[in-house]
Parts: structure tokens; C-alpha cells; sequence
């Protein structure tokens, strides 16, 4: 287009079937925008996102000459890109498209008035002309994509996603806050529903990654920092000190054997113990110890150093500090997966932690787990007797509105399953299911529930107990109606299994906060679409895997793994992005250099710098704005505009709406 | 049905179940309930206001129903009928006691040296209010 | 620090050892005790009756309160509950208020929402403290475990400020202690004592009971403590019936108001607590603590 030219628009009303011409009279409103002045096309047609409905538009550009295109259909955010395309293919700078939303802001809201539904799509549309007039061209800039990607979370998402995109050819950095990968997978015995082991599925895949030459493990490291955006992000990490050097370290375990000095185990849920210095599981990647500095008596007081004295390869280093690590990476995986629903504080009903019989789901997987504290068997922790009569409670937090409102997912069926860990590991065993529903909706769930149920000493109890008590000699009882037989009945189980509710692992919105994206009202992070855009987040370029969404069993979190490993790869091949040319614009002479938008401005994309006549003038860095317009409209100047929104345009639209 | 394991009530009495009392109300059985005097059996323990889930008062259910039945004019159990006779009559659910002491003695506020207990100082014009505010439609009452 | 007693009418009418005990301990301890001279019931037991007869009764109460400028403390789990909860309720309800006011107009009152509601366990435990009593007591008396039974409305519900919490030491756990006593766990203590059903069944009310005092027992407690008259006119006045009607001869343990057990440690008689109306065997505990 050239400047002065004149301004020859083709407006086009979309029926979208009958979404819009049930309720607005399309030909009406093609006929008013044909009176308006430079409107020089005016057509309506049943679907304008259509072949033939784009075709047109390509067409008339051509044949009429035009230089500005409006459609009034549906909402920009569904359909604008698709016209865009085809305005460029019509050979005119896209950016000269207009849209009128005539469907979700009228013929959906107003189905019953439809006379003055059709006013008010004349009105959207003369305004949408209003504003054409005024429109320039903009540019869109390719920005180079790091061909570089940081994964934050070891888990089975973690991992997943990080090998999937290193096969791919690219670089991955993943970033683990323990000492050793694996996440709350490798805490877990087996897995239902086919009851496979879960480290002998799991540690392949740790060593695989650990292995990979694409793959740089960070352990025992914390983002701590993230700037930049899509395609150029500019990471921080700190390795927190392990005071051993992992390059001399063989993970002979000499260390961990000659350690005096216990603590409780945090990997079995507190249950067991460990050393001071400690592997975090047998099976740990990398095998290298850590020095937890709170029960080091070395730290504490000042005397020991045991390990140091024995390692043979003079491996520990009790002077090591933490270390900054600084990366640019172009795309960011979030799997920093979940953690449990603090039941001891939040619901003390159920008296978790102060009966020492009454246990978790995760704890009961590590007692079961022949690495964890028992070895293998179940016995209880009160007194280390196998318990003959076990109660498993389900949805203990969730689905209820004083505490989570959502369902966890994998609770039912991971307590199917520990049914069966039970009656498997003590035959005579009698088991008590406590339920609201059950919800198997998983592959081959509902058969594994089928399995367990027919057991004839697991029985399901169609109810939930309010509360679980202590008697003096110690016994755990708890009354539960169950709504199958109309009865309250009282249990004495020798053990209780409460299947706690998820939550974000407790990192998260720390994580969340460095890298601004959002955080849904459960507080796990919100993807940008439920259905279509299920691993996509707020920033572009940062992508969810796993339970960091949402709770999710294995399956489905490997599923997203792969999603967000393939969208990373997708951005990283195609190797560059395209810039929002939406952005805010600073006009130099008008600008005083306050300074108000600066503060405001959530992206970090305003700083203040003085030019050659020493006048302090505000700019934007183009790649961090997202064009949310605040800093346009906090301008008291009216220096700060926004492209393709600015004020002149708005107004011509408000003007023309107002007349 | 957290309520109906917690239930004071429910443990002692079959027919009580607060989730069955809700879920009749639900399903429109309103009328059956008000007619039985199995919504009399409620302990107030509020437990069931505690640790339902889904926020429903079970509690604030059972307390409706009863005010339903009064208003139809159905008798409650005895007790409730002579604790409002005795507040309209003087301002209390029932008049200072003798009580029997461990030597057998009975004995009474006064013996005691415990004061007068104090009394609605216009006992006519809190008659009134207390009829007014729902117990007028208690016919033993009236 | 001085408050309007408002005593409800179980405590008013028949525990009154509760009443006694409150008169003989509290002023010692700095919190005076001043009676009304209008007063009613707070209506508790006739929500069932009407639900909108307690807010007028409660409001009317903390009206008379103050117009004498007091704060009211209700030894009555039930009446400070309901009084509670008044207050809550039309602060967030100015309909309601209103309502209230215009009855309470035609009597010369006004509730404007001034007046703070108090149990004596908060009295003592918030107000006189912990440290106080031990160090008003004359003497500490000998380590006895005590089960302590709270009860409902001292706890429930959360939906506003109650004066214990589940979740952490009691209160009136602590009391105990305080005197020297050994606070005993016991799995029931923060169930129901089963008064409010009597009207119902009186044989499914002391079957509630018979539990609670089944359950002290077996946790080895040789006395059980309250600061609510339903409670202890449960706990103490039907062990008889309890016996009879489960069957069971040992439901029988000591039954005493904290403040009873307070009033030992502060040196007062038997008499000015008016233990001698407890109906459960406390002279096993009396001997015990005397010396
Ligand atoms: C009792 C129980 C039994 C289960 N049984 C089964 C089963 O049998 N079958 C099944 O399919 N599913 C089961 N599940 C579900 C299963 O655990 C999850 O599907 C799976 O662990 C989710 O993996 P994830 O990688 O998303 O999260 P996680 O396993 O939680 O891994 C997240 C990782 O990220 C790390 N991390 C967190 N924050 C940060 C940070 N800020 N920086 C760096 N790293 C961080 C964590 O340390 C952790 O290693 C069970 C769950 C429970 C609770
Ligand atoms: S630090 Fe030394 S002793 Fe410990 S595992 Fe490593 S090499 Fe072995
Ligand atoms: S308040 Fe009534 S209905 Fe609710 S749990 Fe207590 S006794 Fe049952």
C-alpha cells in the first residue's frame, strides 16, 4: 500500500452455518456496510473460514483492487489468523485485516432480540470499517530459536520429555532440586494396572538420560533464575553442594557405610533411616552422595569427618560451595510433578501422624518396596507386626470443598492396588476399601478393579469415615456407614491406609513465579487451552509435562511427556520465531521520561535510557513485550502506543459505536 | 456419607441417617420426613456442619424440617413441648430445681446462697416476642 | 477485667455446683462476676422450634450486657455458642439486625454489636493465664490422670472463632496440667456427650455417654472434667443409668467442673464448690487430692 492511497475496504459477513444468520439478518448488515464510504465490496456467505469463503477474499483483493479486508464472523481468536493467511495470499500485508466479532459478542448473546441483534452487528461492523481506515502495515520479525532446551523436573515426565528431545538431535539440560532423578515413580513398587515393577520399568530410562550425549544432568540444582523468551531464554541455576567431587567419586558407598550419624529418611516418606551422608535410593542417577549438613556432626559440631578419612578416592570436600550455572536455551519443559496434601495439619480427624499405624499411599509403597524400610514386608510401624486386617480410605482430601476440590486420579486405583499389595504379601490378610466412588476410567483399570474385587478378603465399603480414633491399648478404630448395607460399622484395622489428595509439589510456585506463567485456581499450572492446548502455558515456549498440570498416573503423564517434547522440537527445527507485532511503540519526541510505565509494565520489557541530547526517553525491548497495552494506557503522554490498537484507532471505533 | 459415620445420633439410633435425611430432601420426600419423628433424633454435635464435604449442613436440614413440622401443627417430642411452655411462662426451658445432695439432703438455689435467678424483667412483652418469633405456632404453647 | 454471668438454664436451674464453683474461683483469680438483673434463655435447645427465636434471645442478652457496659462470659458450651454465632450472623446480616432490634425496641434495648462473648475457658486459659493460676494455686495437687471432655460446641463449628481447636494442645488440657493434674487422652474427647437427644430418647442419650466414659476408662483416667453443664450433667448425673441400661457396672468414674478441681488447688472447701452435689463417686478423688 502506499502512503495517501486511497482506501478501498471488502467487508464479509459469515453466517457461520446458522450460528449467526438464525439470529442476525446477514443481508441487512451487507447492505448498511455497503452505504459506508471506501466500503468498495460488501458480500455475505454460509462459511467464510471455508475454501471457498477464503478463496473469495483472495479474489477480490485482486479483482477490486482493495486494501483493507474486515470479516465479520466469530471471535479473532478462533478464525483471525486463518484470514490473515489469506489476505497475505491476496498479496496485502495481513496486519490490514479487521475483525467483528458478530457471533460470541451477538448472535450467541442476543438469540432471542434478534432485531436488535442486527443493529448491534451493523454498529460492530461500521466500527470495524471505523478503525480500518486507520490501519498500517506492520512488520513481523523472525527471531533465531536456541536450538537448546532445559527441562525442570526429573520425574518420569522430566525424563521422558528430556529423551525424546535429545533423540531428536537437540540439547537438553535437565535440572533435578534431589540428589538423584527419578521423582515419585521410583518411590513406587509396582504399577498398576499391570502391576509392573516400577524400578525395574524406571531405572532404564535414568540411566538412558544420565547416559544420553545430548543430555547434561544438573542434580541437585535449583532454577533460580529465568529471563528472555521464546526461543532466547537466559537460565540461572545453582548447584547446591553435595561436599563430594562428583568427578572422583566411584559410589563405592564407604562413605555412607562408615557414617555414624542417622536421620530420617525422606525418600520412604520418613519411615526408615539413613545416614548423613546418603545415596537417596540404591538405584540412584547419578550414585554419588550428599552431606546433609543439618545432621553432619561434622557440621553440626565440628568433629567426625569420618567419610573423609575413609573414601578411597578422596571424594569428599567439605568446602564445597554452591555453584551458579548460567544456560540459553530456547524452549522450557515444567515437570516438577506433585506432592501430598498436608492431611496431618488440614485434617486432623484423620489423626496421620499421631497414630503412628495410620500410614499413607507413598508410605505404604516404600514399606512394600523391598528397598524400603521394612524390606519388603509390610509390618506395621507401631510395632513392627504384619497386620492382619488393613483399612484403605480413599479420596482423603480430594473432592471435597474444604480442602481439594478436585479428584487425584490415580487414588482409587493405587488403592486397588495396595488391596493388593496386602492380601499378595499376607494372604490371610482381611482388607477394607472405604470409598465414595470408584473411578477406574484408565485402560484396563476397571479389569484390574474387577480382579482385586473378587478377592474374597478385600472388601469394598461404600463410604468414607469422618474421623479415626485411638484406643487406650493402642488399636485404631474408626466407624464407616456403608451406604451398600445401610450399617454403620466399626473397624479395628491394625493399619490404615489414607489415599491423600495432590497437590503442586511444594516448589512449584516459586518455579512458576521465575518464570511468570500461570497458576490455575487448584495451583497447579494452568495450560492455555484445557482440550486443544493442553501443554502449552501462558509463556510462550514454556510447556507442561506431567502431574506439575494436574494429577496424572504414568500413562498419561508419559503421553504428555512426549506432547511438550514434540511441540520443543517443533519450535527448535523450525528454528525461529515470529515476533507479536502487536507490541508497544514509544514515540520519542512525545515521551518525557517519566518513567510510570516502567514498574508496570510485567514483562521486563521497558527500561529508561538517555539519548545522545541527554533526554531520558523509555523503550521497549520488542522480543519481551507481549502487547498487553498496559503501558499504553498508564501513559499520560500518550507516547506509548500499541500497534494496531492505538489510541487514534480506538477512538475512531468508540466514535463510531457512540453515534 | 461422612455424616452418617460420624453421626452421634446415627450410632445409637437405626433410623437416623443424616446423608438419607439430605437426600430425601433432594429427591422431594420433604413431606415424609416432616410427618416422622425420626428429625427429633438429632444431637447437635455439628459434626456433620464440620466434615461434610460438600459443604451441605445436614444439621441446618434437620433444624428446617422440625420448624416445617412445627408450622404444620405436628407435635414434637414431649420435652421440646414443655421447655417452650416454660420460656413463655418464665423466660427459661425450666424453673430452678431442688436437687438431692450426697448426704440426701434437697436442696435449692437459696440454700445455697446462690442469688435469685434473674428473670426477662417484662415477662408480658417477652411472652409476646417469643410467641411472635415462631412459637405461636406450637399449639400446646398458645 | 469484670463480666456480665450469663448462666443458661441448665446451670441456673440444676448444676449448681458449676455455678458455685465459678462464684468461688473466678474472682480469686482477678475476673469479678457481676449477675443480671433481666435476663432469659438463649434458646439453643428450641432451634428446632424456631430458628429465629435464638438470634432475638441472644441478642437480648448481649443488649442487657451492654447497657451495663460488660462483656458476658457463658459457662454453657451451648449458650456461648449460640451467642456466637448470633453475634457473627447479624453483623453479616443487617436484615436481620434490624429484625432483632425492633422487637428488642419495645423492651428498651438496643444490640449494637459491641459486647464480646467469653466461656470460662477462655477466662482462664486467655484471660487470667496459665502462669496466674500456677502461681495463685496453694498447692499443686497429686499427678491423677484426668480426661478432659471439651465438648461440641467448644469446638465445632469452624466456621467462626470456637474457643478450642482440634488440631493442638486444649486448652483446657493445659488447664489441667496447670493444677498439677495429668491431662489423659482418650479417643472420644472431642465427641458428643449426648445431652441434646434426651427429648428424643433418653436410653439413646445415655448410650452416647455410656461410651465416652467407657472409653476414659480404658485409657486409665480416674476422673473426667468439663466446662459445659451438659456435659457433666451427662458424665456425672447418669452413670447410674448407664450402668443399667448397657449392662455394664464399672461405667463409674468421678465427674467434676474443672473449676471444682481448680477451687482444690486455690484451698477451698467442699462446700463453697459444691462438690457435695455431684452425683458420680468424686469422693474417691476428694480423698485422693486432700492431702
Ligand atoms: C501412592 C501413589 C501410587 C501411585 N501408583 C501409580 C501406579 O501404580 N501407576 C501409575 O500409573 N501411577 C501411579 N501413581 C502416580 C505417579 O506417581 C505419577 O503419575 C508420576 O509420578 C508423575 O510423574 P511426574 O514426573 O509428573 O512427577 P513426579 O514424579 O512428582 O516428579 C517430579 C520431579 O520434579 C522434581 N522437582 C520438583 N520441583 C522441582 C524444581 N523446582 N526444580 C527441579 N526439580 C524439581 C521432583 O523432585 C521430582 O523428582 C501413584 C501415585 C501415588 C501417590
Ligand atoms: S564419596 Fe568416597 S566413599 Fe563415598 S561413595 Fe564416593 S567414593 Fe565412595
Ligand atoms: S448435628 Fe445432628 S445430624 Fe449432624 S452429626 Fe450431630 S447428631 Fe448427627
Amino acid at each position: 500500500m502506499v502512503e495517501g492511497e486511497e482506501i478501498r475496504i471488502g467487508v464479509y459477513v459469515c453466517h457461520c452455518g446458522i450460528n449467526i444468520a438464525s439470529v442476525v439478518d446477514v443481508k441487512k448488515v451487507v447492505e448498511e456496510a455497503s452505504k459506508v464510504p471506501n466500503v468498495v465490496v460488501a458480500k455475505d456467505y454460509q462459511f467464510m473460514c471455508s475454501q471457498p469463503g477464503q478463496n473469495m477474499i483472495v479474489e477480490d483483493i485482486k479483482q477490486h483492487n482493495l486494501n483493507r479486508v474486515i470479516v465479520a464472523a466469530c471471535s479473532p481468536r478462533m478464525h483471525e489468523p486463518t484470514f490473515q493467511k489469506a489476505v497475505e495470499r491476496g498479496g496485502l500485508n495481513p496486519y490490514l485485516f479487521e475483525m467483528a466479532n458478530i457471533r460470541e459478542h451477538c448472535s450467541w448473546v442476543h438469540e432471542k432480540e434478534k432485531a436488535a441483534a442486527t443493529d448491534k452487528a451493523i454498529k460492530l461492523v461500521k466500527a470495524a470499517i471505523a478503525k480500518a481506515r486507520l490501519l498500517k502495515p506492520l512488520k513481523v520479525e523472525k527471531v533465531k530459536v536456541i536450538p537448546r532446551a532445559l527441562v525442570i523436573g526429573g520425574g518420569i515426565a522430566g525424563i521422558r520429555a528430556s529423551l525424546d528431545i535429545a533423540n531428536a538431535g537437540f540439547e537438553v539440560h535437565l535440572v533435578e532440586t534431589r540428589p538423584s532423578i527419578g521423582g515419585n515413580m521410583a518411590r513406587l513398587d509396582k504399577t498398576f494396572p499391570t502391576l509392573d515393577c516400577s524400578q525395574c520399568i524406571l531405572t532404564p530410562l535414568m540411566v538412558e538420560v544420565s547416559k544420553h550425549p545430548n543430555v547434561t544432568l544438573h542434580t541437585y540444582t535449583d532454577v533460580v533464575g529465568i529471563d528472555g523468551s521464546v526461543g532466547n531464554f537466559k537460565v540461572k541455576l545453582l548447584k547446591k553442594p553435595r561436599y563430594v567431587d562428583e568427578s572422583k567419586c566411584t559410589g563405592c558407598g564407604t562413605c555412607v557405610l562408615k557414617c555414624p550419624w542417622t536421620a530420617p529418611n525422606e525418600f520412604d516418606m520418613g519411615l526408615g533411616k539413613r545416614k548423613a551422608i546418603y545415596f537417596e535410593f540404591p538405584q540412584a542417577v547419578p550414585l554419588i552422595p550428599v552431606i546433609d549438613t543439618g545432621h553432619c556432626m561434622y557440621f553440626q559440631k565440628g568433629t567426625c569427618r569420618a567419610c573423609e578419612r575413609f573414601c578411597p578416592t578422596k571424594a569428599i570436600d567439605f568446602n564445597q560451595k554452591p555453584k551458579e550455572i548460567e544456560l540459553e536455551v530456547g524452549a522450557i519443559i515444567l515437570a516438577t510433578g506433585y506432592g501430598l496434601y498436608d492431611v496431618a495439619k488440614a485434617m486432623p480427624e484423620y489423626g496421620y501422624r499421631k497414630y503412628k499405624d495410620v500410614i499413607t499411599g507413598l508410605e505404604l509403597e516404600r514399606v512394600v518396596s523391598a528397598t524400603g524400610p521394612t524390606k519388603g514386608h509390610i509390618l506395621r510401624p507401631s510395632d513392627g507386626k504384619e497386620p492382619k486386617k488393613v483399612a484403605i480410605v480413599l479420596c482423603v482430601g480430594s473432592r471435597d470443598e474444604k480442602h481439594l476440590r478436585f479428584c487425584c486420579r490415580f487414588g482409587c486405583v493405587a488403592g486397588i492396588k495396595h488391596a493388593y499389595y496386602v492380601v499378595s504379601h499376607i494372604p490371610d490378610a482381611e482388607v477394607y476399601v472405604c470409598y465414595r466412588d470408584i473411578r477406574t476410567f484408565g485402560k484396563g483399570y476397571e479389569e484390574f478393579y474387577e480382579r482385586v474385587r473378587n478377592y474374597e478378603n478385600v472388601r469394598f465399603i461404600r463410604g468414607s469415615p469422618m474421623e479415626i480414633l485411638q484406643d487406650a491399648d493402642g488399636g485404631i478404630y474408626f466407624d464407616v456407614f456403608d451406604a451398600n448395607t445401610n450399617r454403620v460399622v466399626t473397624l479395628r484395622p491394625d493399619l490404615v491406609v489414607l489415599e491423600t489428595g495432590i497437590v503442586p509439589h511444594p516448589t512449584f510456585k516459586e518455579v512458576a513465579k521465575v518464570l511468570k506463567c500461570a497458576i490455575g485456581p487448584d495451583g497447579f499450572a494452568l495450560e492455555l487451552h484445557p482440550k486443544l492446548r493442553p501443554t502449552e502455558t501462558s509463556v510462550d515456549g514454556v510447556f507442561l509435562a506431567g502431574a506439575v498440570q494436574g494429577p496424572k498416573d504414568i500413562p498419561d503423564t508419559v503421553a504428555q511427556a512426549g506432547a511438550a517434547a514434540s511441540s520443543a522440537i517443533a519450535l527448535m527445527s523450525r528454528g525461529y520465531v515470529e515476533t507479536v507485532p502487536y507490541v508497544s511503540s514509544v514515540n520519542e519526541d512525545l515521551c518525557s521520561g517519566c518513567g510510570i510505565c516502567q514498574p508496570l509494565c510485567a514483562f521486563d520489557a521497558i527500561s529508561l535510557v538517555k539519548k545522545e541530547d541527554g533526554k531520558e526517553v523509555a523503550k521497549v525491548d520488542v522480543s519481551k513485550c507481549k502487547g498487553c497495552g498496559v503501558c499504553a494506557a498508564a501513559c499520560p503522554s500518550g507516547a506509548a502506543q500499541q500497534l494496531g490498537f492505538s489510541d487514534g484507532q480506538i477512538l475512531e471505533m468508540v466514535r463510531t459505536l457512540a453515534r | 456419607m461422612k455424616c452418617s459415620s460420624g453421626c452421634t445420633a446415627a450410632k445409637v439410633v437405626d433410623k437416623y441417617r443424616p446423608h438419607e435425611i439430605v437426600a430425601l430432601v433432594k429427591a422431594g420426600y420433604s413431606e415424609e420426613l416432616i410427618n416422622s419423628d425420626v428429625i427429633w433424633a438429632c444431637s447437635v454435635c455439628l459434626k456433620c456442619v464440620e466434615y461434610c464435604p460438600q459443604r451441605v449442613s445436614p444439621f441446618e436440614v434437620v433444624m428446617t424440617l422440625r420448624n416445617e413440622a412445627i408450622t404444620r401443627g405436628i407435635t414434637p417430642p414431649k420435652s421440646f413441648v414443655e421447655m417452650a411452655k416454660s420460656i413463655v411462662k418464665v423466660g427459661y426451658i425450666q424453673e430452678p430445681m431442688y436437687i438431692m445432695s450426697k448426704e440426701f439432703e434437697e436442696v435449692s438455689r437459696t440454700e445455697l446462697g446462690l442469688p435469685e435467678m434473674p428473670k426477662p424483667k417484662d415477662i408480658e412483652k417477652f411472652k409476646q416476642h417469643v410467641l411472635s418469633v415462631g412459637f405461636e405456632r406450637l399449639r400446646e404453647v398458645v | 477485667m469484670k463480666f456480665l454471668l450469663f448462666l443458661g438454664c441448665t446451670t441456673a436451674t440444676k448444676q449448681y455446683g458449676y455455678e458455685l464453683s465459678l462464684r468461688a474461683t473466678l474472682p480469686l483469680l482477678g475476673a469479678e462476676l457481676e449477675y443480671p438483673k433481666d435476663m432469659n434463655c438463649c434458646g439453643v435447645p428450641m432451634k428446632g422450634i424456631s430458628k429465629f427465636y435464638p438470634y432475638y434471645a441472644c441478642a437480648r442478652i448481649l443488649a442487657i450486657a451492654e447497657s451495663q457496659g460488660l462483656d458476658v462470659v457463658a459457662p454453657c458450651n451451648g449458650c456461648h455458642l449460640n451467642l456466637t454465632e448470633t453475634i457473627y450472623k447479624l453483623k453479616l446480616n443487617p436484615s436481620l439486625m434490624g429484625a432483632v432490634n425492633e422487637l428488642l425496641k419495645e423492651e428498651g434495648l438496643k444490640y449494637m454489636g459491641k459486647a464480646t462473648v467469653y466461656h470460662p475457658v477462655e477466662v482462664l486459659h486467655d484471660k487470667v493465664g496459665v502462669e496466674k493460676i500456677t502461681s495463685a494455686i496453694k498447692r499443686k495437687l497429686p499427678e491423677i490422670p484426668v480426661s478432659s471432655h471439651p465438648g461440641c460446641h467448644l469446638l465445632r463449628p469452624t466456621e467462626f472463632p470456637r474457643p478450642e481447636v482440634r488440631n493442638g494442645p486444649l486448652k483446657l488440657d493445659r488447664l489441667i496440667e496447670a493444677i498439677g493434674l495429668k491431662a489423659r487422652d482418650y479417643p472420644e474427647k472431642y465427641e458428643c456427650c449426648g445431652a441434646a437427644m434426651i427429648p428424643y430418647s433418653p436410653e439413646a442419650a445415655i448410650r452416647v455417654v455410656a461410651l465416652r466414659i467407657k472409653r476414659a476408662l480404658a485409657a486409665g483416667s480416674r476422673a473426667i472434667t468439663s466446662l459445659c453443664p451438659y456435659c457433666i450433667d451427662m458424665l456425672d448425673g447418669k452413670q447410674d443409668a448407664a450402668k443399667t441400661i448397657t449392662g455394664d457396672q464399672n461405667l463409674s468414674i468421678p465427674a467434676l467442673y474443672y473449676t471444682q478441681l481448680l477451687g482444690l488447688a486455690l484451698g477451698l472447701n467442699e462446700r463453697e464448690l459444691g462438690t457435695n452435689l455431684n452425683m458420680s463417686p468424686v469422693e474417691v478423688l476428694l480423698e485422693e487430692v486432700k492431702v
